[in-house]
């Protein structure tokens, strides 16, 4: 018997050491490196440009951006990474700036306008992006957590939620392990810091002053072949967040009715961002997933009954942009962005 | 709890210091310690199925005791009805009451009369497919005194919820199983490393093999009317592989977990893609219920004693319930008649039993006349998988009309195809070991037994790296949970 768990620890015991090792040292999404987006943070609010950035917090990071004294725009977009392109030219007028974070959440947009709240500087207006899975209960978005506090501050209810048990649960993640071990060799070469930069458009992805995003170099210039393959790998790999959409869930419905009261009773103006799908996908939307199209009827009658201004669309037929105005199969450009605002 | 889980990898440490070291010397308290433990990992998944568990346990103990003394051959022949009524009751309402209804009103649509029942919001238990054969086993050896009836409840108790295979097999023959739990276990050195060896492999097939396939099969079976010809059948290939890696996987698990804690369950599979013809197969694949069915089934319909048509009918019959077993689809059914129509032509010429011994025994590679059987055998079973994997029938027939047009003979294109490479080498090097120790219980078995230490320990940590680098750590289900 002795002999049995010696060996099966001689066995376990450095597989799990490197499962520690590389899980906290190559950490992925920055779990263990609280100082990644207080770095970005510093560069974005000392008015210079960040890039070198992957896999960090970006909840995190618009909390740190939130709480910084150079930060205090009266034009705010909280949305989703389909309406992170919005950027201060469309809105020349205004001090605008884009706190948008991938695969927003209603507890994401709701944690963010609570910490405008919190750090008390409420802006005039705000932009909600609003996307299908904004009302699908069952569109698996976690990430909100890191910033849940504020959520639940909103909400008046106390932090169900152990972030901490989440973050250390990671270390023993394998498939943690697994995007570690490709940040392995960044970690050794000293190379995983954010840098700071005057160019908007570089190697990697940059976010601007204005909190807006530029995709990197290989992403932003894609030709239309690649572009095609990324839309049909996104059909055959399943919607984003709306494969189990089976109704407008009534909580998240509620939570938004309240923000939006919320918002009028602190005097900010609100409007709402439709971003489109590429034209394949939009047609297996319409086949496939008929929740999304009841959504944005929801969305126009609440919009319409609310005296709220709404610009863009799920349907990029209508919006008259082909596939040429997608990075993907749920990305538009710049371009089409543009259209939508200015039209 | 999954065997895939990081809860189970807590679980199961404890359970062993419990179990060889804390109550190590007490046979009631370690049977009811297997007992507790059992529960709590069925319980893990939905603690109000208990109950289904307890109940099918206790009716049949109490069964089993009174077959013992009961002479009236009426009374016994009740007895054992009511087993089989109590089991296969549960079983037709939690799996199949949906089924019967969905078809009972489709059939009187057919004939102009609409009826309206609503269908109820059924949960299908873990595992109750097997734990349900297991305990009918029991009752059927008791009634034929085949195996005298537990007298300790606790031992009984722990044969029916022993978790290793509790929820997806082997299903264990009491013959086999209950005896193993009257006899004071010892900790056995080989037979436990024995055991941590097949876990691994186990844990390979299902984390690596398994899952990363099911991500592919998955894809090109959701989007088949999409794709190519050539693309479908890579699914279909993708399909076999996920299924066996994922039900052997399971039972490798199970019958490794087993060895860890002095517990013999029986080989489930035996390299069932490297068979000759169809009958071999079925001697190699989910042995346990094949052979179920076999003892069970087709034995007491006449077997192959009869004429003709008496083996056509039990040859169909076995093979059809073996397919509604599987699950309350028509393309079960049709997974089954179609293996009953490969079965056939071997048992009605007397060729159903050519097979026996290992292919190629003691040579490294088969001859070009078995390896032509071999892949004409698995071509056949990867045909009836497109089948078992597909969401209907209407599914199917249009998914195997897509393979045999023109389209099969261009290049197979979906998304992720590049990643899908590393999933087919994978697989392929799998092939190979499963191969090099298709005439050990699995793969490994002997695979650097003689070794030096550290050549050994290097396959061990190369096999453990393999699975944390490629394995797909979803989580996923086991395919067979739902059956």
């Amino acid at each position: 018997m002795k002999k049995f768990i010696y060996k099966a620890t001689i066995i376990t015991l450095p597989v799990l050491i490197l499962l520690l090792l590389v899980n906290y040292f190559g950490d992925a999404a920055r779990l263990f490196d609280s100082d990644y987006e207080k770095q970005m943070a510093k560069i974005v609010a000392s008015n210079k440009y960040v890039t070198n950035i992957e896999n960090y917090d970006e909840r995190l990071f618009q909390k740190e951006l939130i709480s910084d004294k150079n930060i205090q725009p009266n034009l705010v977009i909280i949305g989703s990474s389909r309406t992170m392109l919005i950027n201060s030219d469309l809105f020349p007028s205004a001090l605008l700036f884009n706190n948008s974070v991938s695969g927003a959440s209603i507890e994401d947009i709701v944690s963010i306008y609570e910490l405008y709240k919190f750090n008390k500087k409420s802006p005039q207006k705000i932009i909600i992006g609003i996307d299908p899975w904004t009302f699908n209960e069952n569109n698996g978005q976690k990430r909100w957590q890191s910033i849940s506090a504020y959520y639940y501050s909103f909400q008046n209810t106390i932090n169900q939620e152990n972030t901490t048990y989440f973050k250390y649960k990671e270390l023993f993640s394998f498939s943690y392990f697994q995007s570690s071990l490709k940040m392995i060799p960044c970690f050794i070469a000293g190379n995983a810091n954010p840098k700071s930069t005057k160019e908007t458009h570089n190697l990697l992805a940059t976010k601007l002053t204005d909190g807006s995003f530029v995709y990197g170099e290989q992403y932003r210039n894609a030709n239309q072949i690649e572009i095609d393959n990324k839309i049909n790998s996104y059909l055959t790999g399943g919607i984003y967040s709306i494969e189990a959409f089976d109704n407008i869930s009534v909580r998240i419905l509620n939570e938004f009715e309240k923000l939006i009261i919320d918002m009028k009773e602190n005097g900010i103006e609100i409007e709402f961002f439709l971003a489109p799908y590429a034209p394949v996908v939009y047609d297996k939307i319409q086949k496939k997933y008929p929740m999304v199209l009841k959504s944005e009827e929801m969305i126009n009658d609440f919009a319409s009954s609310n005296n709220i201004k709404l610009y863009g669309s799920f349907n990029p037929y209508i919006l008259g942009m082909d596939k040429t105005y997608f990075y993907d199969g749920m990305h538009c450009k710049e371009v089409g962005i543009e259209m939508i605002i200015k039209n | 709890m999954l065997f895939n889980s990081i809860d189970f990898a807590i679980f199961l440490p404890i359970f062993f210091i419990l179990y060889w070291f804390v109550i190590n010397n007490n046979l009631k308290l370690q049977n009811f310690l297997i007992v507790a433990a059992s529960y709590l990992f069925y319980g893990w998944w939905d603690w109000r199925f208990l109950s289904l568990i307890l109940f099918s346990t206790i009716v049949d103990y109490t069964v089993g005791r009174k077959l013992r003394t009961e002479e009236n051959q009426t009374k016994r022949k009740f007895l054992l009805w009511t087993s089989i009524l109590v089991n296969l009751g549960f079983l037709g309402f939690f799996k199949y009451y949906n089924f019967f209804l969905d078809n009972f009103i489709t059939a009187f649509s057919f004939f102009g009369t609409e009826i309206n029942i609503q269908g109820l919001n059924i949960i299908l238990p873990v595992g109750i497919s097997f734990y349900t054969f297991q305990t009918l086993s029991y009752t059927i050896d008791v009634y034929k005194r085949k195996l005298e009836p537990s007298q300790d409840f606790i031992a009984f108790t722990a044969f029916v919820s022993f978790f290793p295979q509790l929820v997806a097999g082997p299903i264990e023959r009491a013959t086999n199983l209950l005896p193993q739990f009257y006899k004071k276990r010892q900790f056995d050195y080989s037979k436990a490393v024995d055991g941590m060896r097949q876990i691994l492999w186990g844990l390979f097939k299902k984390i690596v093999i398994a899952d990363n396939c099911a991500e592919f099969a998955n894809q090109i079976f959701n989007n088949s009317i999409d794709l190519n010809g050539s693309t479908l059948v890579l699914g279909a290939l993708f399909f076999t592989f996920q299924i066996y890696g994922d039900f052997s996987g399971y039972s490798d698990i199970a019958i490794g977990t087993s060895r860890l804690f002095g517990f013999d369950l029986k080989q489930n599979f035996a390299f069932p893609y490297f068979s000759r013809d169809i009958a071999e197969f079925w001697r190699r694949w989910h042995i346990s219920l094949s052979t179920w069915f076999r003892d069970y089934l087709y034995i007491p319909l006449g077997g192959s004693r009869g004429g003709t048509w008496m083996k056509i009918r039990n040859t169909f019959a076995i093979f059809i319930v073996s397919g509604f077993w599987h699950g309350a689809n028509w393309t079960f059914i049709v997974w089954g008649t179609l293996n009953a129509i490969y079965f056939l032509p071997l048992l009605l010429t007397n060729n159903n039993r050519n097979n026996l011994q290992t292919v190629a025994q003691g040579k490294l590679l088969p001859g070009l006349k078995e390896f032509s059987f071999m892949l004409l055998t698995f071509g056949l079973t990867v045909f009836a998988w497109i089948f078992f994997r597909a969401d209907s029938i209407g599914h199917a027939i249009s998914y195997v009309s897509e393979i045999l047009s023109p389209s099969l003979f261009s290049i197979p294109k979906f998304a992720g195809m590049g990643r899908a490479l590393t999933t087919i080498i994978l697989v392929a090097t799998f092939v190979l070991v499963e191969w090099k120790g298709r005439e050990g219980q699995y793969a490994i078995a002997h695979l650097g037994t003689k070794w030096t230490p550290t050549l050994r320990y290097a396959m061990y940590y190369s096999i453990i790296f393999l699975i944390m680098y490629f394995g797909n750590f979803n989580e996923n289900q086991f395919i067979y949970f739902q059956f």
